[in-house]
């Protein structure tokens, strides 16, 4: 069965991003937090595209109006997390209260934003309207 | 707005999968709606009213309140 857009955009994107962390790893660049996080978002976005692959195979239907609706409203509701989050860190940052490595930041805001988005996708699925 | 979907899968023996897969919905979205949960899009709701052999204003009740402009 032919791979609809969305899987296929993700699968390439998972499998390109595992073999440029590779290359990074042969030409001994970037430091082991950014390969781990790399390679963990690359292997989670290839599962991710295989999975809702084999639900397509299945003839499940997982996308309407109702779920494109949460969906939309969940990656919104995260973005925004992510914003408050950049801002407060930044600010933060600029005051000297805290004093925080790139590489931990991004690590940390990579969790959040996957978190946020699952959290928010629970809420509204349970809830029933999206309005 | 409350609606007859219930109702009319029960005349037709439907279940709640064949009539998402007839319409090309989650079997979630139609418990939703079955609920009153859910307001479906104006093309939803005649895809539905169409699968159940019926037309919109059968199958929909719109209360007094909804009929208000907010």
């Amino acid at each position: 069965m032919i791979m609809d857009r969305a899987i296929r955009i993700t699968f390439v994107a998972g499998f390109m991003l595992i073999l440029v962390t590779i290359t990074m790893i042969v030409l001994e660049m970037g430091g082991d937090t950014a390969i781990t996080l790399m390679i963990s978002i690359g292997c989670g976005l290839l599962f991710f595209a295989i999975f809702r692959w084999r639900l397509l195979r299945t003839g499940e239907i997982f996308r309407d109006e109702r779920t494109q609706k949460i969906h939309n409203s969940a990656m919104a509701f995260s973005w925004w997390i992510a914003y408050l989050m950049l801002a407060v860190v930044t600010v933060l940052s600029i005051a000297n209260v805290i004093d925080i490595p790139l590489e931990s930041f991004t690590t940390i805001m990579f969790f959040i934003m996957i978190g946020s988005y699952w959290l928010f996708k629970r809420y509204l699925s349970a809830r029933g309207e999206v309005a | 707005m409350r609606n007859r979907i219930k109702e009319f899968r029960a005349r037709y023996d439907m279940t709640q999968e064949q009539l998402a897969s007839k319409v090309g919905i989650c079997r979630e979205t139609v418990v939703y709606l079955e609920k009153n949960a859910y307001n479906p899009s104006l093309k939803l709701a005649h895809q539905i009213a169409r699968a159940l052999g019926t037309t919109l204003d059968e199958l929909y009740i719109f209360d007094e309140e909804d009929e208000k402009i907010k």
